[in-house]
């Protein structure tokens, strides 16, 4: 008997015609991993949370849910069952030490104390994290807190372990740390583990199953393997989810030589080679030079030197920019420098607390160096996305949010030089109005902004800033937990931004999104920028901090860094 | 009393996560704050049992309050200095007690201008007399609350919240939840403000009231919003399923239950002092009785009778057992130390 059995469920919000899920018929046997998928507002997260009772969404819902051969559970079974973690860390951990939290649940459950030590240091041990163990939670890294809510839920013996999108907050190292914990954990305590995420990239090679949804239906459960392939055939929305693939999987959806996708890195290099020696298959002429042409070439030729390379005047520039929080603390700039061409989409990438989002800050005037200058080109605007969009909203509709004139205010002594009226700057409701077509958001307009997905959240955020009409618009990690639809329309819109003259200067983890759009990329490291290139040199001279297609491909077939690059000539 | 150790603690160690919380969610601190709490681990007695540490830690501010005997106020002053210097170092020290010190001085020059009893006359102040006693009084009515706010310090160094979390949990385990809940709000909803503010500031918006005001709106529903998400998580993990316990993080070893005896053998002996023998000071008309009552001073109380007036080195023996307290976490420092020879 399979441990959770879902008959015929179905579920809707009350005073909602259209179903959130219907008819989902599945059997979750004991020991699987699961990846939940499909695009944002598919209905992934109302089926997870439906598998765990008490924070179910309350609705309308048919079917049946067994869990373990039974349909109702106290609370403190379900507890002791099924474990849950939320996106959020902040907002799921509810004391204020480590050890504290480990300790919460248990006792809760009414663990004898002695007890309850005892299981603390098991899972202190098994989770590694007997450093930060006396550590206060506010000084853990969003990683390490994730890993903490899901160590709480495991010391507590829960043997089903559902997580939604427990990465959507974290960038993409500590994702990273966070998912391989969780394979850990499926691998060496065989818990039954659900997880809903984006970045396939990680996980699909390492699920037994994969759950995917359109629509609130189940359109696929079934092996990871064929995945891809099912995603393939399976028309237009399918096709665009494909792009989440690892990019060696979409490669060899691409060209077809085997029946077997490679799933990661080194699954696709081995793919490559094999490719690139094979034999031609169409037989007769085996005997002669044309048999051992490679099968795949590389489609990227450098643009003819046209002698005067135009190079666009920089719209910012910083020069030796010292940077510290407090009078005491370690500087997070050292020196910094740094160009930004009008025009152009410059990406910034780095590992954490490099001083990346510092820098934008200090781009942006939030923040005065305390050493060195920042020089904008006189009268260029400013404006900044955050990484958090939540942190701009202030009305209770999305229209209010757009229309609130906050542009009265004159920005700095610059423009006031410049002599800039305030009226020129107030968002009409024209404005505002083609604002909000232009970037899809027309239909969500009288919805709160804090009900938006992730992607529309990130739009509409983006929106706003757009109102003040800025000539250079810095963004602070604009993809963090998108799906591949969301990165795609956030693509578009700033590409467009780019044709109107736009300067967009973005600090980004994602390096496939930078790969493809960025026109020069740096690198910050020990707070100062090392390396600055144009975006494709940059890819092409990194040898590990660079795109999947690229390190799969190094060695094998040079100059490629994205999916695009790689061509396959026809047979015969 | 309990109510106001309380709100010291969420307030002490509010002010602590607010200034540590970082601005930016990944400035990791290495600065002077951390390195103190490193030099705590180097120590002996925070690692003491907490029922032992906190036994200290109330004993001293206690007896602080108790009298404004000079003699009483200066050991406690030069001890508690000495301790909260150990624990936190000069630089927190002295910046914590300079504001304190505004204070004192007030305290210390307004109280002989309002008050003339006293027999030593320093000088006439608007044809009132200023007085020596009066003076002292002062100081030592100012002296007081410094001690108190340097045994403060001492106590938030010493006692953390999860250890008072300890101690007080399964008095009130509600409460002591809901307390580790708040320590938990104050440094995300502080950085979500900062975050906010930011954002707001990066819009162009004005540093004004309203701008305040919004920046406060949001700040409200973002935390209502984000605490569904913590009630979800506490009813996923049991949280109201019934009964609960109370993990208890320490066990108390015979080092500790020997502490808490011997500090509250010196405990009782600083009370006897302080209340009893104490009670032969007096400030006014001229200041004396140290060591027993002043000839033409009124004895008042339960050893009025001249001839069981206790003798004078029962009163060196109380100064000693209320110095041998308040040094006892350095006797044991120094035991340790020498151990390491």
């Amino acid at each position: 008997m399979a441990l959770i059995e879902i008959q015929n469920y179905g579920f809707s919000y009350a005073g909602c015609e259209q179903n959130v899920l219907s008819g989902i018929s599945l059997d979750i046997d004991a020991g699987d991993f699961v990846l939940v998928c499909g695009r944002s507002g598919s209905g992934k997260t109302t089926l997870l949370r439906s598998l765990k009772r008490e924070i179910a969404p309350v609705g309308i819902s048919g079917g049946e849910i067994i869990i373990n051969g039974k349909k109702k559970f106290t609370l403190r079974e379900s507890a002791e069952t099924v474990g849950f973690v939320m996106q959020d860390p902040d907002n799921q951990l509810v004391m204020d030490s480590v050890w504290l939290e480990l300790a919460f649940g248990l006792e809760n459950l009414a663990v004898p104390p002695e007890e309850i030590g005892r299981r603390i240091g098991e899972i202190a041990a098994f989770f590694g994290i007997e450093k930060w163990f006396g550590k206060n939670v506010f000084e853990l890294s969003g990683g390490q807190k994730q890993i903490l809510c899901l160590a709480s839920v495991i010391a507590m013996q829960a043997e089903i372990i559902i997580l939604d999108e427990p990465t959507a907050q974290l960038d993409p190292i500590a994702a990273e740390e966070f998912l391989h914990v969780l394979k850990k954990v499926g691998k060496e305590l065989g818990k039954t583990i659900l997880i809903s995420e984006h970045r396939l990239e990680e996980l699909l090679s390492d699920t037994d199953k994969v759950l995917y949804l359109e629509k609130g239906n189940v359109r696929y459960y079934g092996t990871n393997r064929e995945f891809p392939m099912f995603l393939a055939e399976n028309g237009e929305e399918g096709r665009i989810y494909a792009e989440a693939l690892p990019a060696p999987t979409r490669l060899s959806l691409q060209y077809p030589i085997s029946k077997n996708h490679p799933l990661n890195v080194r699954e696709g290099r081995k793919w490559l080679a094999a490719g690139m020696t094979q034999e031609d298959t169409s037989g007769q002429k085996a005997n002669t030079e044309n048999a051992k042409i490679p099968r795949f070439y590389c489609t990227y030729s450098p643009p003819a030197e046209t002698g005067n390379v135009l190079h666009p005047a920089p719209v910012i520039s910083l020069k030796d920019v010292w940077f510290r929080y407090g009078k005491d603390e370690a500087f997070v700039l050292k020196g910094l420098e740094t160009k930004i061409d009008e025009g152009t989409l410059h990406a910034y990438v780095g590992s954490n607390g490099s001083g990346k989002s510092t820098m934008l800050k200090v781009i942006s005037g939030i923040l005065k160096p305390q050493r060195g200058k920042v020089v904008i080109a006189p009268g260029k605007r400013v404006g900044m996305l955050f990484q958090d969009p939540k942190s701009l909203f202030v009305s209770d509709t999305l229209r209010a949010e757009l229309s609130e004139h906050l542009n009265t205010g004159q920005q700095n002594a610059k423009e006031r030089k410049a002599g800039e009226t305030k009226t020129e700057r107030i968002a009409t409701p024209e404005a505002t109005r083609d604002m909000a077509e232009k970037l899809g958001l027309s239909d969500l307009l009288d919805r709160h902004p804090y009900d938006l997905s992730a992607g529309e959240m990130q739009k509409a955020a983006l929106a706003k800033v757009l109102l003040l009409r800025p000539d250079i618009l810095l963004l602070d990690e604009p993809t963090k937990g998108l799906d591949a639809f969301s990165k795609r329309e956030i693509a578009e819109i700033l590409m467009r931004l780019k044709e109107e003259g736009v300067t967009i200067a973005m600090v980004t983890h994602d390096l496939e999104f930078t790969a493809q759009y960025a026109d020069r990329c740096s690198m910050i490291f020990g707070s100062a920028v090392i390396a600055t290139d144009s975006g494709r040199a940059f890819f092409e001279n990194n040898m590990f901090y660079t795109t999947s297609v690229s390190r799969m491909s190094r060695g094998i077939l040079d100059g490629c860094i994205l999916a695009s690059d790689i061509g396959c000539r026809e047979d015969a | 009393m309990k109510v106001t150790t309380l709100a010291c603690v969420i307030k002490g160690g509010g002010t602590v996560c607010f200034t540590k919380a970082p601005r930016t969610n990944h400035v990791i601190h290495k600065d002077g704050r951390k390195m103190n709490a490193n030099k705590n681990f180097s120590q002996i007695f925070p690692h003491y049992h907490p029922a032992a540490v906190f036994l200290y830690i109330a004993a001293a501010v206690a007896c602080t309050m108790l009298t404004l005997q000079p003699l009483y106020v200066a050991i406690s002053f030069v001890i508690g200095s000495f301790y909260s210097i150990y624990l936190n170092g000069w630089k927190k020290y002295w910046f914590g007690l300079r504001w304190l010190l505004m204070m004192f001085f007030i305290i210390a020059a307004v109280t002989p201008i309002t008050n003339h009893r006293g027999r030593t006359v320093l000088f006439y102040l608007f044809g009132e007399k200023f007085t020596g006693e009066a003076l002292l009084y002062g100081v030592c009515t100012g002296g007081m609350f410094v001690c108190m706010f340097v045994w403060f310090q001492c106590y938030q160094r010493l006692i953390t919240a999860d250890k008072f979390m300890y101690l007080f949990g399964r008095i009130a385990p509600t409460l002591a939840m809901v307390v580790s809940m708040i320590l938990r709000l104050v440094p995300v909803t502080g950085r979500k403000l900062h975050e906010t503010a930011d954002a707001r500031k990066a819009l162009g918006a004005d540093a004004g009231v309203k701008n305040g005001a919004k920046i406060s709106g949001i700040l409200m529903s973002r935390c209502m919003e984000d605490s569904i998400d913590t009630a979800d998580s506490m009813r996923a993990r049991g949280y109201g399923s019934g009964k609960r316990t109370v993990f208890k993080a320490y066990k108390i070893k015979p080092a500790d239950a020997a502490s808490i005896l011997l500090l509250s053998v010196l405990l009782i002996l600083s009370l006897f002092g302080i209340l009893i023998l104490g009670k032969t000071f007096t400030f006014f008309p001229t200041a004396g009785g140290f060591f027993g009552a002043q000839t033409g001073g009124q004895m008042p109380g339960l050893l009025n009778i001249p001839d069981l007036s206790p003798p004078a080195y029962l009163y060196a023996a109380g100064y000693a057992a209320y110095a041998a307290m308040l040094l006892y976490p350095f006797i044991l420092e120094l035991r340790y130390l020498l151990r390491w020879r």
